[in-house]
């Protein structure tokens, strides 16, 4: 397996009230999906935005459970180079971790997402959600999905993943038609040179410290 | 890579803004959240309980 890069932290810009600002994605501890667990739905008049409010508090809620279980079996990572020891250790392990976006300006997390590296060293998204505060636009900010998935690239490139796929919903499956460029079904599958382009996009992007 | 933002010139600052434009025109395809809740593959594991907490069978014939 090639050497991972410390690729994360990652800071970069995404739009946030029509202007350009920072925004950091990191993997996340034990405190971090805990407190993604405290998350409200904001009080809305709109149906569909109160909707999707209460949608990414229930994916984030689910992924909490599921990092639990992991973190209780000793197969959770909260760093890169822990994920990387980890899969050196047990090559055919199934590991968990879950990317978190910060920033100086929100006071809690912008959104998360929880990933697993099967066996055969893929990486499959089981949970990518934005704060219900952001998909409901009541904070107006943009590209939190987009950059959380060339994230999870990013990780798979640094440690040589041939794989990046999860199931598509009615809702999702768009999403991934419209960035990948192609139909989408049921399943999305990124192979490596579609990880390697939604990586090197987002590492473009990375600000200078 | 990019410098920090205050230190971009008005020139930079707008061609930053146009490739976030650019990334951000498939923002009405995301609801907030990926992935499916009632997946099979993310099911739950089991309920656990001890054995010292288990109850002693009922004989049955």
């Amino acid at each position: 397996m090639p050497k991972a890069k410390s690729v994360i932290p990652i800071t970069f810009a995404v739009i946030h009230d029509d202007e350009p600002a920072d925004v950091t994605v990191s993997l996340a501890g034990n405190a971090d999906v805990t407190s993604s667990t405290r998350w409200r739905v904001p009080t809305l008049d709109d149906e569909a935005m109160r909707s999707r409010a209460a949608d990414a508090r229930e994916y984030a809620l689910l992924a909490a459970k599921r990092w639990r279980h992991y973190r209780d079996t000793n197969c959770a990572a909260h760093s890169l180079d822990e994920l990387r020891q980890m899969i050196a250790h047990n090559p055919k392990g199934e590991f968990c971790f879950h990317l978190k976006v910060t920033a100086d300006w929100f006071p809690a997390s912008l959104g998360g997402a929880m990933v697993r590296r099967t066996w055969c060293h893929h990486l499959m998204i089981d949970f990518l959600f934005a704060h219900p505060q952001v998909c409901s636009r009541v904070v107006n900010v943009k590209t939190i999905g987009l950059n959380l998935l060339r994230a999870i690239c990013l990780v798979g490139d640094a440690l040589g993943c041939k794989r990046v796929w999860g199931e598509a919903t009615q809702d999702s499956a768009p999403f991934y038609s419209y960035y990948l460029g192609r139909t989408v079904e049921d399943m999305f599958v990124m192979e490596r040179t579609a990880i390697r382009v939604f990586a090197r996009a987002l590492d473009s992007m990375r600000r200078t410290s | 890579m990019r410098k920090s933002l205050h230190l971009l010139t008005p020139a930079e600052k707008a061609k930053l803004m146009k490739q976030l434009r650019k990334d951000a025109e498939g923002e009405k395809f995301f609801s907030g959240v990926l992935g499916n809740k009632n997946s099979f593959f993310i099911a739950k594991p089991l309920p656990h309980r001890d054995a010292s907490s288990r109850k002693p069978a009922k004989a049955t014939i």
